[in-house]
């Protein structure tokens, strides 16, 4: 039995472990901090390319912690919010993101080196990483 | 459903069915897009269906229930919510009332006709099979000596008479008026599902009262002895038939009920024998159905002599179901350890029953000691309830 089962798994594509989806992460980034409109319109007001004067980046900075549910079902103004955050920021960075600020400079982030790999940008805030960017 | 009844949420009804805010995520706002503004889809019977989704003011919403439904089910969904409203609802009219207080709810009818006879010997020469209501009472009506004057009072306040006076009594059913529509808060809904719920109790209890005249004084046979029974535990406070008993805890509605375990005596590794006094093995209906002592008793299985202590049984999982058979069987468990969870060769439990050590021990059980050739335990008056081990 087991012997057919392993045979039948041949060449099938390796099981991934499950992970949140980005939708799911980013409302209860929404949710945890009651972001609104204030932080959607700090959000279009970023400039496109940050220079990091007056940014005041830390050296060492922290992830912040996230319980993240399993799937979300939102309001729908929180869906509408999350939804346009994902349009606005469509970059693979964004999977990563633990706070608000962190979405703030995802984008940013990206512009300047799109090669960061998944362990990196799990371990180290994007502050830290983006200040280190900025400063090569 | 009471949470949704109490919560701030907008609710929306439209042809007597209630939608409930529809919570997204990008799947369901897919699946929104395709059916908003969906139209009714014929349903099983030829009738149409209501739309599964509605759009309000830009709001999304689902299809819940119907509120006839809603009103129709809200007494099994909620049978102690409707208890009360119940109770709110009679108590207005004085007669009502006073039948309330002695009233049986339903964890007495379950106690009295499932729970009892299932512990108690009914008389001999009695036909085989399940006892009836009629029998059960007057079997527990004779076992507890019930003094005539309950059953004169039962007469009084049970009687023709006393009914026809509570059927002009009762007013005509309140009308609640036509179910709201559009955006509703959910306490404006609750409000008028109490008004119809009201209207129904009224006309329920109406049907009651002239389904037992018509029946005649032969049917109130039964119902003055189970309120006599109901009178005289109002009175006592508490029964108790053949070793199995119950009373009323400090809440209304909710009992304490008990077994006794009678002597019996247990060995220990050597052979020598413990003789272990009365107790009551008991279960409250207020939460889990968790056997536990009654009195300060001290046993291998029980943790101190407190009273009130939880009995350690392996492999039962207490429910906090509330029916005659989890509360037989969280008893029979709770006796069943008692008697015969003790294991003297493995020593189990928080105690053991023979000195391991000569360290000093909280429970020593050697008060407990009797002769092996005890005249009782000779003459099988005193059972040994773990000989096998």
């Amino acid at each position: 039995m087991d012997r057919e089962r392993f045979k039948q798994g041949r060449g099938q594509p390796p099981k991934r472990p499950w992970r949140p989806s980005r939708f799911t992460r980013i409302s209860a980034i929404i949710v945890a901090y009651s972001l609104g409109e204030t932080f959607w319109r700090t959000l279009v007001a970023l400039p496109e390319s940050l220079t990091g004067a007056g940014l005041g980046f830390k050296a060492m900075k922290c992830k912040a912690s996230l319980e993240l549910p399993l799937f979300a079902l939102t309001t729908p103004q929180v869906y509408e919010l999350t939804d346009r955050i994902i349009r606005k920021i469509d970059n693979p960075y964004l999977d990563y993101v633990q706070d608000p600020e962190e979405i703030l400079l995802c984008g940013p982030l990206f512009r300047r080196n799109p090669h960061l790999g998944p362990e990196v940008l799990n371990r180290f805030h994007f502050s830290m990483l983006l200040g280190r960017e900025l400063n090569r | 459903m009471r949470q949704l009844l109490d919560s701030n949420l907008e609710l929306l009804i439209t042809g007597g069915c209630l939608y409930v805010p529809l919570l997204l995520d990008p799947s369901i706002a897919a699946e929104w897009e395709d059916h908003a503004g969906g139209a009714a889809s014929p349903g099983p019977a030829g009738r149409p269906l209501p739309p599964p989704l509605r759009a309000l003011a830009g709001k999304p919403f689902v299809l819940a229930m119907t509120l006839a439904s809603l009103a129709a089910s809200y007494q099994a969904i909620h049978p102690a919510s409707y208890e009360e409203l119940r109770r709110s609802c009679l108590g207005k009219f004085p007669d009502a009332a006073m039948e309330e207080d002695v009233s049986p709810d339903l964890k007495l009818r379950t106690i009295i006709f499932e729970i009892l006879p299932h512990f108690i010997k009914m008389k001999r020469g009695r036909r085989p099979g399940k006892p009836g209501e009629a029998e059960i009472l007057e079997e527990i009506g004779r076992r507890l000596g019930i003094h005539p004057e309950y059953y004169r009072r039962a007469r009084q306040l049970y009687g023709p008479d006393s009914l026809k006076r509570r059927l002009q009594d009762l007013p005509e059913a309140p009308d609640p008026g036509g179910p709201p529509e559009g955006l509703v808060a959910a306490p404006d809904l609750r409000d008028w599902l109490h008004r119809v719920l009201a209207g129904q109790i009224i006309h329920q209890e109406k049907d009651r009262l002239h389904r037992l005249l018509a029946e005649g004084e032969p049917s109130f046979e039964t119902h003055w002895q189970y309120l006599a029974l109901q009178l005289y535990l109002a009175d006592r406070g508490h029964a108790e038939i053949d070793g199995c008993g119950f009373f009323r805890l400090g809440r209304r509605g909710e009992y304490l009920i008990y077994k006794r375990t009678g002597e019996y005596a247990l060995k220990d590794y050597y052979g020598r024998i413990y003789r272990f006094p009365d107790c009551r093995v008991a279960v409250a209906t207020l939460s889990r159905l968790k056997p536990m002592v009654l009195e300060t008793y001290k046993h291998p299985l029980l943790f101190g002599q407190k009273p009130g202590q939880e009995i350690c049984i392996r492999q039962f999982t207490p429910t906090a179901d509330f029916t005659a058979k989890n509360v037989i069987q969280a008893l029979e468990e709770g006796l069943s350890a008692l008697y015969h969870g003790y294991n003297s060769r493995r020593r189990n439990g928080y105690h053991s029953l023979d000195r391991i050590t000569e360290h000093h021990r909280s429970i020593d059980f050697a008060d407990y000691v009797i002769p092996r050739d005890d005249p009782r335990i000779i003459s099988g008056e005193l059972e040994v309830t773990n000989a096998y081990t």
